[in-house]
């Protein structure tokens, strides 16, 4: 039994010879296997792949041993046509360049074979030494070489270097071409005939004259007659010698191979696949890589590669954000650029340097933002009912009427929109037009550059609570192939406590830079009159206050305290196509997924539903949270729940199955937002961060809040805050801005 | 009657007959197959793979005939076929010196046969991932071509990724 485990002491001893170490050809002359290398030079020479048609020729020639005497006598015939054709005919240049360009490749890589007297044979009439073609000296060289060759026939022979790869021929010492001139035996071929006019010489017998009588003598002797073998015989030589060997041998021989066969991947493929081949490593590697050497550094240095990175790692959200960073290159370059001034330097690159960085300053607790604290004005009680912002602007809707506008990199309060007449409860902006909805029942439109309402839109008859944007988009394709684009303007659809939904023609803001809008007279328009240009539908059928709404293409899906969620369409006319029905208390959010064709609700009821909005079918109700689930956010991947129990949940936004829950907060979560990496939550006196991947918690954001966090929202760069601050007996709220974006000091 | 087979033939003449199934795992030659086939194949059909020497074809082929009822993601879906890890067995299918992963690597990419190549590749920037130049620089056999200076410099450039 146990002499099973011993393995051979000689592995290769019975092991058979693969394809190309397979012996062909037994009884083929020694003459073939320089031939074959000879014509194999002369139609791949440079080259590290043979050309097909050139190893096909060879392998004709090996197949079959009948044939071999025609191939032999064939193969001869076309070379010898090349040759004779340019002795007879000089102005046959193509092919007497082949010719001289074949010769001086010989002396080049000092490969001497035995039909290189057939050559010097035809190079000997007159015509030949007076070449004709381009290059006079190359060819006078390779002449007088030749003939150095001649003088040098019989003398003694150097210690050949000849090394045989699979892909080259034979390389030996300039001086060995006298120990490889022709050989005796072969029959009627060509090369007889043309050998007859010089003494007749056989290297083979030349070099067996001489009985080795050294370890050396025999190595060297074996080494220069090795090539006579054609390439797969000189294979089966070396496997059959290999087979002699013992495995410590063989290892040390495997070591010396496998070094050798090394090659530098990336710089050897073609470009397509080492790109690919970059495109599947992380950032870490790719910024070793370059360090490696010229080539690699170019093959990292793809822009590419780094903006693929960027959206695969999602440190950017769209092409539209990388287009924004790209627009200020230089100063991206210059703050996050290296110092050193090296002038590839790789935009993308520097994009992904500085969203890691400024990812890792988020996560890493140690690390304090640039923070400013911005009082909001105003006296008491003030509630932030809504938040959103740029890289410019901070637009915030207050429960005391007003709407303010903050620089995001100062703080500085820019504007006031002063008009409506009751606390602001919904708000949203696209581009410079600002819309909200108010308790005061009506809707305003206003221009964010001069600080102006537009429009008012009137008809709601209670609190308007909730309002969307809709950007004409592509819904799907008609039966020509084309893009259907829909809604054809954009649209604004408001939701109300009367209990009714109003669909508005928005007028965009223009954006010219020359366009005059300081004279734009505010004007109101009533949904009741007929003649009103911007009013599109009323959506009617819930039974109670309208909570929430969401619009995309065709679809505007709403929530309300009826504990329906309704699925209108406005491709007919704003009819509902479905009321979902599951829920048993107020639905307070709600999310869409129009590609999807998917709708979520979050209700009173603690429970989430996901709805079929082509047949209005329920698909899935996610149980967990143990309260109202006031709060739903949808990104590709993630659907995000937060609730009044004090703690979030991610769920896969495909399957509906639980990801993680987030516990951690003491009280209601009172607003949140995530993107791919993180989740930003707040409620009572705390602002927490999260990694959405994993659902661990990464740090506190703000850790001096006495009262209340009323809204947050962040970008790459910034987390911008509404708290509320106990001091003195007064509640007093401020926007607070954490900056993570400050570019790194420039070492010098 | 037997099923006619696709005979392929490497560049040294080698001949490999197989199953058309097997064959087809080349998108190359599943439609040389097709084209001069519409019919379906009635008689052994051969194809020449001049690119290509007998031990690197039959490799390929070994993978194929694996992997003949293999189902693949869709050949679009690069964000799919990129994430996937490699099969286990093409991972030990694969453990061979760099000269023939990259000759398998050419002739998948020749022959277009995706998922083999995507396997290449992934091995290909396994035995790059997280190695550090020096390593990279033996492991593939490369020389240092930069100055200390130019060294320097673009070591700086690059610290920020290091782990602090």
């Amino acid at each position: 039994m146990s002499s099973n485990n011993i393995p051979p002491a000689f592995p290769l001893e019975k092991a058979s010879p693969m394809f190309d170490c397979k012996m062909v050809n037994p009884n083929g002359k020694l003459s073939d296997g320089c031939l074959n290398k000879e014509y194999q030079s002369l139609g791949a020479r440079g080259s590290e792949t043979r050309s097909k048609e050139s190893r096909k020729r060879i392998r004709h020639g090996e197949s079959g041993s009948n044939s071999e005497e025609a191939y032999e006598g064939d193969s001869m015939a076309s070379y010898d046509d090349m040759v004779i054709s340019d002795t007879e005919c000089n102005s046959q240049v193509s092919a007497q360049s082949a010719i001289i360009s074949t010769l001086s490749s010989f002396r080049e890589n000092g490969m001497i074979h035995p039909p290189k007297r057939r050559l010097m044979s035809v190079l000997s009439p007159s015509n030949m030494l007076t070449p004709t073609v381009g290059d006079p000296n190359s060819s006078r060289e390779t002449i007088s070489q030749i003939s150095s060759v001649q003088d040098h026939v019989g003398g003694n022979s150097k210690v050949p270097g000849a090394i045989n790869s699979p892909t080259n021929t034979p390389i030996s010492d300039v001086e060995e071409q006298s120990q490889q001139l022709p050989l005796p035996s072969p029959s009627a071929s060509p090369v007889q005939s043309t050998a007859d006019k010089f003494p007749s010489f056989d290297p083979v017998e030349s070099l067996l004259s001489n009985t080795p009588t050294t370890q050396a003598d025999l190595i060297d002797l074996m080494v220069k007659l090795s090539p006579f073998l054609t390439e797969r015989n000189q294979n089966h030589l070396i496997f059959r010698l290999l087979q002699n060997l013992n495995r410590s041998s063989l290892s040390s021989i495997y070591g010396v191979i496998e070094m050798g066969l090394r090659r530098d991947l990336i710089s050897n493929l073609p470009l397509e696949i080492s790109y690919y081949i970059l495109s599947l490593l992380d950032y870490k590697t790719l910024c070793s890589i370059p360090l490696v050497c010229t080539h690699w550094y170019n093959a990292v240095n793809n822009n590419n590669l780094w903006i693929e990175l960027l959206k695969k790692d999602k440190l950017v959200a769209s092409d539209e954000e990388i287009e924004h960073e790209f627009k200020n290159k230089d100063r991206l370059l210059e703050e996050w650029g290296s110092s050193t001034d090296r002038e590839d330097l790789n935009v993308a690159q520097v994009l992904y340097k500085k969203r890691r960085t400024i990812l890792r300053r988020w996560m890493d607790p140690s690390f304090e933002p640039k923070r400013i604290s911005v009082p909001v004005p105003g006296q008491g009680n003030i509630v932030v009912t809504c938040l959103q912002h740029d890289e410019e602007k901070i637009i915030t809707g207050v429960d005391d009427r007003l709407i303010n506008i903050y620089s995001t990199k100062t703080g500085n309060l820019l504007k006031v929109l002063k008009g409506h007449e009751g606390g602001v409860w919904a708000l949203k902006y696209i581009g410079n037009t600002l819309v909200s909805g108010s308790t005061d029942k009506s809707v305003r439109v206003w221009n964010i550059k001069t600080g102006k309402c537009t429009h008012v839109f009137r008809g709601h008859t209670s609190t308007v609570r909730c309002l969307d944007i809709m950007l004409p988009v592509k819904i799907g394709k008609n039966d020509n192939g084309d893009d259907i684009i829909f809604p054809e303007v954009p649209l604004l659809v408001t939701g109300s406590r009367d209990h009714n939904l109003h669909v508005w023609k928005l007028p965009l803001v223009n954006e010219k830079e020359d366009y005059d809008d300081e004279m734009q007279e505010q004007q109101t328009f009533d949904c009741n009159d007929i003649d009103n240009p911007y009013f599109v539908t009323a959506l009617l059928g819930h039974t109670q206050s309208v909570r929430t709404v969401s619009g995309y293409g065709n679809i505007i899906i709403s929530g309300s305290y009826d504990t329906t969620v309704r699925v209108w369409d406005l491709l007919d006319n704003g009819n509902c196509n479905h009321i979902l029905t599951g829920h048993n208390d107020r639905i307070y959010s709600t999310a869409l997924n129009f590609n999807m064709k998917r709708c979520y609700s979050g209700s009173m009821d603690s429970l989430i539903n996901i709805w079929d909005i082509d047949s209005g079918k329920l698909i899935r109700t996610l149980e967990g949270h143990s309260s109202l689930v006031g709060l739903l956010e949808l990104s590709d991947d993630y659907l995000v729940s937060a609730a009044a129990d004090s703690t979030l949940r991610v769920w896969d936004a495909k399957s509906g199955n639980s990801r993680c829950k987030l516990e951690g907060h003491t009280g209601a979560i009172t607003c949140f937002q995530h993107d791919s990496l993180k989740i930003v939550s707040g409620s009572e006196r705390r602002l927490k961060l999260w990694d959405i991947r994993t659902g661990k918690f990464v740090r506190d954001l703000l850790s001096d809040v006495t009262s209340a966090i009323w809204q947050v929202r962040f970008d790459s760069n910034r987390c911008v805050v509404a708290v509320q601050r106990h001091r003195n007996d007064n509640d007093e709220t401020f926007i607070e801005i954490l900056d993570f974006s400050a570019a790194p000091k420039k070492q010098n | 009657m037997p099923e006619p087979k696709v005979i392929i033939i490497s560049s040294d003449d080698e001949k490999f007959p197989v199953d058309v199934k097997v064959a087809e795992k080349s998108i190359l030659m599943k439609k040389m197959i097709e084209d001069l086939n519409p019919d379906g194949l009635e008689e052994d059909f051969e194809i020449p793979t001049p690119n290509v020497r007998s031990t690197v074809l039959a490799k390929v082929i070994e993978w194929c005939t694996h992997h003949k009822n293999t189902v693949f993601p869709d050949d679009d879906d690069e964000d799919a076929r990129k994430s996937a890890p490699v099969d286990e067995w093409d991972k030990n299918f694969l453990k061979v010196d760099q000269e023939m992963l990259y000759e398998i690597i050419l002739a998948a990419n020749y022959l277009n046969i995706r998922p083999l190549m995507d396997s290449g590749c992934k091995i290909v920037a396994e035995m790059i991932r997280g190695k550090s130049p020096e390593e990279l620089r033996r492991t593939f056999n490369i020389v240092n071509d930069f100055s200390p200076e130019e060294e320097a410099a673009i070591r700086r450039e690059n610290e920020w990724a290091e782990d602090r």
